[in-house]
């Protein structure tokens, strides 16, 4: 019986807590993945905007637009 | 940290919307507000995620995904459920408007969806022990980004105003079937997938930043969601607003307003 004491005690060490240990790099990858592509997805909203609006001063100053015409507020009425 | 901080900037947020649906020239200055709420709910929220939260009993400190996982996936829904009941609302009553906050919703939607399931596939390689799972929560929310995704690229193909906005509406309804899929299908079939966190089941110190994190994400995806919806007004009037230098003077043929 005290010869199996050092086994049980090696088979014992062996058992985990149960616990999964670390990780953290699993942690890191997603925070930055969530932050660089949220970034990133403002960054092209604002020059996808910018683009927009130059694109529709360029239209308003074309000389056959209807002056007294302003599609938005039509779209908002 | 007190269960009742988190309804402080939920509170604020709500206001704020409030205000921005019932004053246009508010709309000019809200945005920024719920930008800056956002952005500082994040970091806070990130501190509170990364630090200040306690350890998980089975999956240690690789739980702490959840403080991005499910606030993205909520945003989601948000996201795709807005563009599911646009779709509905311009079938019905068609308006250039609920066609642009569909194509705002939906991108965004898809975005913070496909985050989602990514740091989900993160997070189940250390638990799960893959990175993917042919679960129902996992397979109906990749059936809902892929149908999602088709939406986005219907819309991309179609040059017509008038067929693009039809069409894509009847797409996104599919997605919104598939939205409550998602979100029951944990509770009808036996899934890998855990079900939803209550009070009851999980350690307030754990439930309580993911609400902070949830929170700040909404704010961020009102603040893509508007500037997508400006972005596609602004091209809608474009494509539909004709030049009145026409041959023999042909109206329009879409009219621009709200209601037909």
């Amino acid at each position: 019986m005290s010869s199996l004491l050092p086994v049980a005690a090696l088979v014992a060490g062996a058992v985990g807590s149960g616990r999964l240990e670390g990780g953290w790099e699993y942690v890191w990858a997603s925070y930055i993945i969530t932050w660089v592509t949220c970034a990133l997805y403002a960054f092209n909203l604002w020059r996808r905007r910018l683009a927009s609006q130059a694109e529709t001063e360029l239209e308003n100053r074309e000389p056959s637009r209807d002056p007294a015409r302003n599609p938005v507020e039509e779209m908002n009425r | 940290m007190p269960a009742w901080l988190t309804l402080i900037p939920l509170s604020l947020l709500v206001a704020l919307f409030a205000v921005h649906l019932a004053s246009p020239s508010a709309r000019r200055w809200v945005w920024k507000v719920l930008a800056v709420q956002g952005l500082l709910m994040l970091i806070s929220g990130a501190y509170l995620g990364l630090v200040w939260a306690p350890t998980e009993m089975m999956m240690g400190d690789v739980y702490r995904i959840i403080y991005a996982h499910v606030p993205l996936v909520w945003a989601a829904l948000l996201g795709l459920g807005i563009n599911a009941i646009g779709s509905i609302v311009y079938l019905a009553h068609k308006g250039w408007l609920t066609d642009c906050l569909c194509e705002a919703s939906a991108e965004v939607g898809v975005l913070f969806g496909s985050l989602g399931v990514l740091l989900g596939a993160i997070w189940a390689k250390p638990t799960w022990g893959v990175w993917w799972t042919w679960d129902p929560r996992l397979t109906s929310a990749a059936t809902m980004l892929i149908i999602g995704a088709g939406y986005l690229t219907l819309r991309r193909f179609i040059d017509d105003p008038d067929k693009r906005a039809t069409w894509s509406a009847v797409v996104g309804i599919f997605s919104g079937v598939d939205l409550l899929l998602v979100w029951y299908s944990v509770k009808v079939w036996n899934s890998l997938h855990q079900v939803q966190s209550t009070q009851q089941t999980v350690d307030p110190n754990i439930l309580r930043p993911m609400y902070w994190n949830a929170v700040g994400f909404l704010c961020l995806a009102f603040v893509f969601i508007w500037h997508r919806f400006v972005l596609a007004r602004e091209t809608r009037a474009r494509e539909v607003a004709l030049p009145s230098a026409l041959p023999g003077g042909l109206p329009s043929t879409a009219s621009v307003g709200g209601s037909r």
